[in-house]
């Protein structure tokens, strides 16, 4: 018990100075993730229901038979594969680029340039987009009409077309933050490895795809893995363009906001995020093990 | 020969890079000229600016946002004080701090950055329900004050500091505290910053929380636009008006920061 004391009167300062990030953290970053869990084996309905029916599975088996739930996965992948790609390209496009650009006062503006959409709400973008794309007087329109390529307007953001419209959406996807994360492994790969590849006479090319890449495992691994788990937590677009487009558009993690934001079905709501983080979880563990194992075969 | 090859590349990669960063900037271009136009004149050439300019929409925008804009200053200051607050105190314990428990407490953040959102957003609306916090500013400003992805980002940079410094003001009797608040946070400056950037900018842009747990009236101005602009038929121009509106507070806030903001996100990138 003295010895106790004497521990606290030396080191409260400390205890002190984590208590408020504790206290919040075990309510509002630990009990959720349990009460969830415990949610969606029970039949929840409203918000303000307490847990008195136990339903065992029944939540996750209702979910299967789902058609709606279903067809979402189906449109999550079709619109979120392709993201993919552009997310985990993308960034590393735009670094090598600016890069290979010699003039280093050049090289911060666009830097700067690069990272610049990323504090402009992405909302803005999106409505500003939704102009682009319109039906009557877009802009893409209007381009396809005066170089004569279509005849009749396109509804871009109509049933058929909206899911291509969205993944080509703010194209060229300026890439912002990871971008400037992938130029930061750039610009520390060792200048004598360059060098010295130079003088061996190594192309452009074959730089990026020989040195480049195997300097860049860890950024690539950031990026991909972040690609992976938002395919299946993203739906910022959705709840732009869910409403007037309707289910076409709607994946897993929208399906659960709308009951959410409605005020139905809780407990089933729960079960769909369970499910989506046992799918994230066995997904990006097989990431790890996968990139964890290549690193191995380079070693 | 060869010098004029290479020279020949370089401008051909700034002319890429340019065209590139003129489509891609091109959308916010568009809100700003848009922003000052008759309807009239946006309809004939809403693709490239025109003159006089109409100053009234950014009025009539200004009236319909006004609220929203208040509000999401608000919570944006409380929520970015408190936020670093609560983290850096946390985060420079557990990194420079010994006592029994840091290392549990580190183990539980990591552990918790894992969890995604998608699962913890049902019971998080629910138990601000519980506490009869929603529908208050307190269900915007609490979430991010115990980020464990935050905590987690300050807590690797007070690691990387010298421990030497943090021995020496204990020798001259500095106690924990003013280790924290003396040395460590001037030190932690820049990714303090990025920190505060990032938490601004994201309460600004979030608009599917708020609009979960608020009721109309209380929405951010991310929400907020939505629910004017989006939902609702507005003249073009004045919701381009309201778009500019809306995004300049972090745009200016961009152009002060920009350079300590870079090095905060490329200093958290390199311990990859």
């Amino acid at each position: 018990m003295k010895k106790i004391l004497k521990y606290l009167r030396k080191h409260y300062i400390a205890y002190l100075m984590v208590l408020p990030f504790t206290l919040g953290v075990l309510i509002f970053a630990v009990y959720p993730p349990v009460y969830s869990i415990v949610l969606s084996f029970f039949n929840v309905y409203k918000i303000s229901d307490g847990l008195t029916e136990f339903a065992g599975i029944q939540n996750f088996v209702n979910l299967f038979k789902d058609t709606t739930f279903r067809q979402s996965f189906v449109s999550m992948f079709a619109l979120q594969l392709p993201r993919l790609a552009v997310n985990v390209f993308v960034p590393f496009f735009y670094a090598e680029i600016i890069f290979h650009v010699a003039d280093r006062k050049k090289q911060t503006v666009y830097r700067f340039l690069l990272l610049l959409p990323t504090v402009c709400p992405s909302i803005v973008g999106s409505l500003i987009w939704q102009n682009i794309y319109a039906y009557d007087d877009g802009l893409l329109n209007e381009i396809l009409k005066g170089l004569g390529l279509i005849s009749e307007n396109i509804n871009f953001l109509g049933h058929d077309n909206i899911i291509g419209s969205l993944i080509f959406m703010n194209f060229p996807w300026l890439a912002g933050t990871s971008g400037l994360i992938v130029l930061a492994g750039l610009i520390n790969i060792p200048t004598e490895v360059l060098e010295a590849a130079d003088l061996d006479g190594c192309g452009v090319m074959r730089r990026i795809f020989v040195i480049d890449l195997s300097y860049l495992i860890g950024q690539i691994k950031y990026v991909l893995v972040f690609g992976i788990i938002n395919i299946f937590q993203d739906y910022s677009n959705q709840l732009l363009f869910a409403e007037r487009v309707g289910t076409k558009i709607h994946v897993p993690a929208y399906y659960m906001y709308t009951l959410v934001n409605t005020n139905q079905s809780i407990g089933k709501a729960a079960a769909i995020g369970v499910f989506l983080f046992a799918v994230i979880m066995c997904i990006t563990a097989a990431t790890y093990r996968l990139l964890n194992s290549k690193d191995e075969e380079y070693a | 020969m060869l010098k004029g090859k290479k020279k020949g590349a370089q401008i051909a990669l700034n002319a890429f890079i340019v065209l590139l960063f003129v489509l891609g900037l091109y959308p916010l271009f568009m809100a700003v000229w848009c922003a000052f136009k008759t309807p009239n004149q946006y309809s004939l050439y809403k693709w490239f600016p025109t003159f006089p300019l109409r100053g009234e929409n950014v009025q009539l925008a200004f009236a319909k946002i006004e609220n929203y804009m208040f509000r999401t200053f608000v919570v944006a200051i409380s929520a970015t004080a408190l936020t670093l607050f609560i983290t850096t105190m946390a985060a420079f314990a557990i990194a420079k701090l010994e006592f029994k428990g840091s290392k549990m407490l580190f183990a539980l953040i990591l552990a918790l950055n894992m969890v995604p959102g998608v699962l913890t957003l049902v019971p998080t609306v629910i138990l601000y329900h519980k506490l009869r916090l929603n529908n208050t500013l307190f269900a915007l400003i609490l979430p991010p004050a115990f980020s464990t992805g935050t905590t987690f980002l300050l807590a690797c940079y007070f690691k990387g500091l010298p421990n030497a410094v943090f021995e020496a003001a204990e020798i001259d009797g500095a106690n924990d505290f003013i280790k924290y608040i003396g040395i460590g946070v001037p030190l932690a400056v820049p990714i303090i910053a990025t920190v505060a950037i990032m938490q601004v900018s994201g309460t600004w842009s979030d608009f599917g929380w708020p609009m979960l747990i608020m009721t109309k009236a209380k929405y951010t101005i991310a929400a907020g636009l939505k629910v004017e602009f989006y939902d609702r038929a507005m003249s073009m121009p004045v919701s381009f008006a309201a778009y500019l509106l809306a995004s300049s507070p972090l745009i200016i806030m961009f152009f002060f920061t920009s350079k300590v903001y870079a090095e905060g996100i490329v200093s958290s990138g390199l311990k990859l």
